[in-house]
């Protein structure tokens, strides 16, 4: 799965220490979700779309292999 | 939709509090230091017999619930990202521990080597359990380490 966090969140102007605290999550988990090298969970992956005001389609796609 | 703010909260209630890091961080080497210095014989003129037992007996506790409490306690934020890290770190020290156990008993059948006695069965579990502890601490700190180095904003 790839995701466009990074190109929202910059996009929106924050850092991934703003949008950590705002997802009670560590600024790592953020850098691993944006790298993709951690998918989060379906609760997260919705707070993340709730803060972004967008929907799980705009920020999460689905590859082939997935 | 309303989102509950604590809804994605880990379930770590078997986890310590941060705090207990640090003690652990304390306890670890002094007990393994200790006990070490012991099994030299460093203090083998000083210390009657019950004194030494009770040493080591201190010394290693403390070597094990240091290495518990690092283990066991929580990051300053413990969310599913260091939970999957946990899980990872564990699954690979389980398989580390399950090669340890196949090689060496390979090696012990091989060459005909056995553990010297009760005490050298006991030192060769010994190793074994603190082999995969020891791994766990090893990949969980070294993936979160190497994470925390590459983080660019």
């Amino acid at each position: 799965m790839i995701n466009h966090v990074k190109e929202i969140r910059v996009s929106l102007g924050m850092t991934q220490q703003e949008l950590g605290d705002l997802l009670k999550v560590s600024r790592q988990t953020i850098f691993s979700i944006e790298t993709g090298k951690y998918v989060p969970s379906t609760i997260l992956s919705l707070k993340i779309t709730k803060i972004f005001n967008k929907s799980v389609e705009e920020v999460f796609i689905l590859e082939g292999k997935d | 939709m309303i989102l509950q703010t604590n809804s994605n909260k880990m379930n770590t209630s078997f986890l310590l509090p941060n705090r207990f890091k640090k003690l652990g961080y304390l306890l670890f080497p002094i007990g393994l230091i200790i006990w070490i210095l012991i099994q030299q014989g460093l203090f083998k003129t000083e210390l009657n017999h019950t004194m030494k037992v009770l040493l080591l007996t201190l010394s290693f506790f403390s070597f094990l619930f240091g290495l518990y409490f690092i283990s066991f306690s929580k990051e300053p934020i413990e969310d599913e990202y260091i939970n999957s890290v946990r899980l990872k770190s564990f699954q690979i020290s389980s398989l580390t521990q399950m090669v340890f156990f196949l090689i060496s008993f390979v090696i012990m059948f091989l060459f005909n080597i056995e553990p010297n006695g009760d005490s050298g069965l006991s030192i060769y579990f010994l190793c074994s359990i603190l082999l995969f502890w020891i791994m766990y601490l090893v990949i969980f700190n070294y993936t979160l380490i190497t994470n925390k180095s590459k983080i660019d904003d």
